[in-house]
């Protein structure tokens, strides 16, 4: 116990201190800042469009005008962009975290140093997860202080306590899809033959599940799995997608981040859903993810007490 | 030229002998398909919804003239090919900017070659020409290959103006391809950790291709409701471009952010050449390359920009191996 | 008769730190000079300013009477170099390797080229492997074989016997010492390893801090201090002046 907090310090300590790490952290949490603007002023436009496209059209002599179709039902559609932006940023800011984690020892020849010395390897990978997700509960937690402190600076609908709440369990969701992430990250950083191969491999499985199987399960293109209408209103889909959804469902990652976090915002045609309702629905989703986060740790542990000689790295 | 001609050989050689390489190159073929079928089924699942809605308002004895069959572009099958090669195509250009300049910052063959008797500037040409003969291959293959699929196993035969079309979407995918492999070895040249330049390749990668088109396309008003916002008030094109005109600013700035973006310029410009936009289904090559002249002169500049850079950093370059012992 | 290696108090700075401090250095034809010095005296600046990689804050250098700032082509095309440390194209096989190198060196007739220099390093029948599969003290005779293919008159080797087994070592040493009385290169050999100068060099140069301390031929040494130990202390008494 106390060699695994030993090393969760020190992972922690110099993951701190790699510039790229907090160069991509001051990115995401600049990002998050920016969507609350984004999704504001882009609903205040669209209905001052509206608007004016009643006068214009009662000016053609046009009587019978559709009624405004942004319902916005939740107050808090105005975070849907968020979604967007942990499944982009955030997810590759996960890779490059979990990949420093142990590239930087497996090339330096550390991590051979440390296996001479009295710890288990399941107490290393144990500091290193443990290590990591304090670092992005941090990243995650910093986000949600903006994010909410940001939304009282715009004339937004104020946040009432059950907002905050749907808000919290929200960026709880997110910290565990990112540490997903990070896990993988870890995984290819011990396995790659080639440092560069540590970071493509991770950066494909990401946009297959970001990209690949909801496009798959759904016919959304990707341009349409960025934006959170499409993505949060979809059509009745054709029987091939229902069976293709279903067939796909263990490995949908993000797909079942996006419908979790759909119903827990809420989207501008749907209410947000009480928080146990969404937790329960949901209960295989999020069981899939965790279990997508055991496997890779798991994965880890085994090729760590498999690890001979993989301390040479290629360095490409 | 000569050792140019040698350089360039032997960088396509080296790459296509890559793991990384390969894997990305039949993983974009393997998406193409993939998405070209996903294309068709979304498409007779449109198509089936027609039928039917049309059967109901028969036997309903409604009038049944307002709905439109919905018709068959082949080419726009290609829409979400095109979105992977900006996503996924920028991965591989980066893979191959990366390689060509970490392997030999990696191998320690700089300080050798830079024995020889060839200048630096040649020596990054040649390797730039090697990889481009490497894209405009990808490029082909790829494009060969929906030709193939859209031919043999769609059973459509495509015109002369289509088969044109889909040279000219080759075309443009190779410039928009380059562009990514200058900028990453770019930055591999200039940044001293191989590891953490192609780390900042994700990043300029992630917010040109993913993150800004994003914004754009989330302001849009049009797309603030699934089926199109002005389609929902019964406002159609040329009304709504009334409408907007007193919401002039916001529309700038929308616009304004997606500008800095290559990745939708060059969408515009394929997008356009394929009839993915609705309004350049069936036109002309001159109208379409008249409209789009300002997408394609961005593409130039960064292409020439991003070209050019890496030779002088090259040239210049203290990173390119460890100087003092 | 002119040395085919002149230095003219070279001197490179970093910052600072001064790598290289007036460094006279003249080397003949023939000679197979080592270069003596712990890490970090300033051999493998010394090397990159000789072999036109770098350039020197103050001072010049020649080679074959050839000015190495001003004159870079000419010296590039009477040099051949073995850098420390150097891995080669991994993908590519041992022909293919020496095949783009003789190229870019602007040798005539690759091919044959590269036969001989297989068949001279004793390293034929393996030329369609990739050179991933080798070991370092193979790859390390690939390195020679690849600065001979053009016929260079000067031989820069970097730590050639760094990181190799006793074997390789020895082969090594064979191979230089052939290169120089066959084809009468004259080699210029970085070391650290007192030993290796011993068996092999003609001329000893020793440096430290950026300083030569010690210039002479292995002759004169061996004739001054007798035996091979007390040529290791000697190296010991001047490093820590």
């Amino acid at each position: 116990m106390k060699n695994t907090l030993t090393i969760t310090f020190a992972e922690i300590k110099s993951l701190f201190r790699e510039r790229i790490v907090y160069s991509i952290t001051l990115v995401f949490i600049l990002m998050s800042m920016a969507s609350s603007f984004i999704g504001w002023s882009t609903f205040t436009t669209a209905n001052a469009v509206y608007k004016s496209s009643v006068v214009f059209l009662q000016g053609q002599g046009i009587t019978n005008i559709a009624s405004n179709p942004l319902l916005k039902i939740s107050t808090l559609t105005s975070f849907d962009n968020l979604i967007i932006y942990i499944s982009l940023i955030g997810a590759l800011l996960a890779i490059i975290v979990g990949h420093h984690s142990m590239m930087h020892e497996r090339k330096s020849g550390i991590l051979q140093v440390l296996f001479t010395r009295p710890v288990t390897k399941k107490s290393v990978i144990f500091g290193k997860v443990l290590g990591l997700s304090i670092t992005i509960f941090s990243i995650v937690g910093i986000t949600a202080l903006i994010s909410i402190l940001s939304s009282y600076f715009l004339p937004l609908t104020p946040l009432n306590f059950s907002d905050i709440s749907h808000l919290l369990v929200f960026f709880f969701i997110s910290f565990l899809y990112m540490l997903f992430f990070a896990v993988i990250g870890l995984y290819f950083a011990i396995n790659a033959k080639s440092q560069s191969l540590a970071l493509f491999l991770p950066v494909c499985i990401w946009v297959g599940i970001t990209f690949i199987l909801p496009e798959l399960g759904t016919g959304l293109t990707p341009t349409a799995l960025l934006n959170p209408v499409t993505l949060l209103q979809l059509p009745i889909l054709d029987t091939f997608f229902q069976v293709s959804q279903k067939l796909l469902a263990p490995f949908s990652l993000a797909w079942h981040y996006y419908t979790i976090s759909g119903e827990l915002l809420g989207s501008s045609f749907t209410a947000s859903l009480p928080i146990l309702k969404v937790l329960m629905k949901n209960i295989l989703q999020i069981l899939t993810l965790l279990g997508g986060t055991f496997i890779f740790l798991f994965l880890s542990i085994k090729s760590l007490e498999r690890f001979d000689s993989k301390g040479d790295v290629v360095n490409e | 030229m000569n050792q140019i001609v040698t350089i360039a050989k032997k960088e396509f050689k080296d790459a296509i002998r890559n793991k990384v390489f390969l894997t990305f190159l039949i993983f974009l073929l393997g998406l193409t398909a993939i998405s070209i079928y996903v294309g068709s089924v979304n498409y007779q699942a449109k198509v089936s919804l027609f039928e039917k809605t049309y059967a109901q308002l028969i036997v309903n004895g409604q009038p049944s003239d307002t709905l439109v069959k919905p018709e068959f572009f082949p080419l726009q099958l290609l829409r979400a090919t095109i979105e992977y090669l900006e996503i996924i195509g920028a991965i591989l250009a980066i893979s191959l900017g990366y390689l060509s300049i970490a392997k030999e910052k990696g191998n320690g063959t700089l300080p050798l070659i830079f024995t020889r008797p060839i200048s630096r500037k040649k020596y990054y040409i040649g390797k730039m020409l090697g990889n481009i003969a490497l894209i405009v291959s990808i490029s082909v293959i790829l494009f060969l290959f929906t030709f193939l699929l859209i031919r043999f196993v769609g059973g459509v035969n495509l015109n002369s103006l289509e088969i044109t079309k889909i040279l000219l979407t080759t075309g443009a995918t190779i410039l928009y391809l380059f562009i990514f492999f200058s900028l990453s070895a770019l930055f591999t040249i200039i940044v001293k950790h191989p590891s953490n330049a192609l780390i900042f390749s994700f990043v300029i990668w992630l917010f040109f291709v993913l993150i800004v088109p994003q914004i754009g396309d989330t302001m849009d008003t049009d797309n603030q409701v699934p089926g199109g916002f002005f389609n929902a008030i019964h406002v159609n094109k040329e009304q709504s471009n009334i409408i907007l005109k007193d919401f002039s600013t916001y529309e700038k700035l929308r616009n304004g952010t997606e500008e800095i973006s290559i990745t939708k310029h060059y969408e515009r410009l394929v997008f356009a050449f394929l009839g993915i936009k609705d309004m350049y289904n069936n036109k002309f090559l001159g109208f379409i390359f008249k409209d789009k002249l300002q997408d394609l002169d961005l593409i130039v500049i960064f292409l020439l920009v991003f070209g050019i850079t890496p030779v002088y950093a090259f040239n210049r370059s203290k990173n390119l191996w460890q100087q003092n012992e | 008769m002119k040395p085919i290696i002149s230095t003219n108090n070279l001197t490179k700075k970093y910052k600072d730190d001064i790598a290289l401090n007036h460094l006279n250095l003249e080397i003949n034809k023939g000679e197979i000079f080592g270069f003596l010095g712990h890490n970090g005296a300033g051999k493998t600046t010394t090397v990159s300013i000789l072999t036109t990689l770098i350039a020197p804050t103050s001072g010049a250098a020649s080679i074959c009477g050839y000015d190495t700032q001003t004159e870079g082509l000419e010296v590039q095309k009477r040099i051949g170099y073995l850098p420390e440390n150097v891995k080669f194209y991994d993908n590519l096989t041992v022909y293919e390797n020496l095949e783009y190198l003789a190229k870019l060196s602007g040798t005539d007739n690759p091919k044959g080229k590269i036969d001989e220099a297989l068949k001279f390093i004793d390293f034929t029948g393996y030329e369609n492997k990739k050179l991933g599969e080798f070991s370092k003290g193979m790859r390390q005779r690939i390195g020679i074989a690849q600065a001979i293919l053009h016929d260079p008159e000067v031989l820069f080797l970097d730590e050639p016997t760094s990181g190799l087994d006793p074997m390789g070592i020895k082969k090594l040493r064979e191979i230089i010492i052939k290169l120089n009385k066959e084809k009468g290169m004259t080699i210029f050999m970085n070391t650290h390893l007192l030993s290796e100068v011993a068996k092999t060099c003609t001329t000893i140069g020793v440096l430290n801090h950026g300083n030569l301390i010690y210039l002479d031929s292995l002759e004169n040494t061996m004739k001054k201090f007798k035996d091979e130990s007390s040529l290791e202390e000697i190296y010991f008494s001047m490093e820590n002046k």
